[in-house]
């Protein structure tokens, strides 16, 4: 199963056993700026431990959901991994937590199409806030590339108030000032 | 300098536009694409620098390197 397969096959699955989702990280990056390759795909799951099981059986076969959860040292989460056979490619599935934004980027998912079917994906500013949050306590510079190329795109369509706030709530203000002044105008 | 920063600026414009004209699920689904088609060249490389691996040996030594970048970029 390639990559884009996997991807799909666990955005059905998520579908078919009804559980809240969103795609997130850098497949929402890509949806919304300027795509690059990726290792994963990302959801946040709104998954209680009983759903495991059941997400697990939709899966098809050459998906393997690892029911061991993990702990993200950088990012605080939690998440359980979803394996490609005969691939290094994973899905990597972020419990919802009860922070104030994961919950905010959960009402705020956008209703998408892709190939045919409904997904659910974090909206531009969410993802941007997120991205922010990531460059300032990872630094990792693909999030500051990533926060660079959304704005670059949808410059025109966003929410800056919207941003602006939770940027300040979460003290990326300035760093989302710098990445703003660096892009070339039109 | 001003030339380099002109050019840098409208090589990034020509990249926003080639986005911009991609539909949304090419776009989300370019980053797996691209990430398989980057997998399919590095086991090449692997392959031509040991040939006496297997499939699964390539795999393998696919699978470390990758996780060697992924440390790279956390550290």
């Amino acid at each position: 199963m390639t990559p884009d397969e996997a991807t799909l096959a666990v955005i059905d699955a998520l579908e078919s056993v009804g559980l809240r989702y969103l795609i997130v990280g850098s497949l929402a990056s890509n949806f919304h700026g300027i795509p690059r390759a990726t290792q994963a795909a990302d959801f946040v799951v709104d998954i209680a431990m009983s759903d495991v099981t059941r997400l697990a059986d939709a899966l098809p076969p050459g998906l393997t959901l690892q029911r061991q959860v993990a702990f993200e040292t950088v990012t605080g989460t939690t998440r359980y991994l979803i394996t490609v056979s005969g691939s290094p490619f994973v899905c990597a599935l972020f419990v919802c937590a009860d922070d104030p934004h994961d919950l905010e980027r959960l009402r705020r998912r956008l209703r998408v199409s892709i190939l045919g079917r409904q997904a659910f994906v974090a909206t531009a500013e969410d993802t941007l806030v997120t991205k922010l949050r990531w460059a300032l306590i990872a630094r990792r510079g693909k999030d500051v590339e990533d926060v660079r190329n959304i704005i670059g795109v949808r410059s025109s369509e966003l929410d800056w108030g919207y941003l602006l706030q939770w940027a300040t709530a979460h003290g990326t203000g300035t760093l989302l000032d710098e990445i703003r002044t660096s892009i070339p105008q039109q | 300098m001003a030339n380099l920063t002109l050019l840098t600026s409208i090589l990034y414009r020509e990249e926003v536009e080639r986005a911009r004209a991609m539909t949304d699920q090419d776009r989300l689904l370019a980053g797996p694409r691209l990430f398989h088609r980057a997998c399919a060249v590095m086991a090449d490389g692997i392959r031509h620098a040991h040939p006496d691996l297997d499939d699964d040996g390539v795999t393998a030594l696919l699978t470390a390197r990758l996780e060697r970048l992924r440390a790279l970029e956390r550290s």
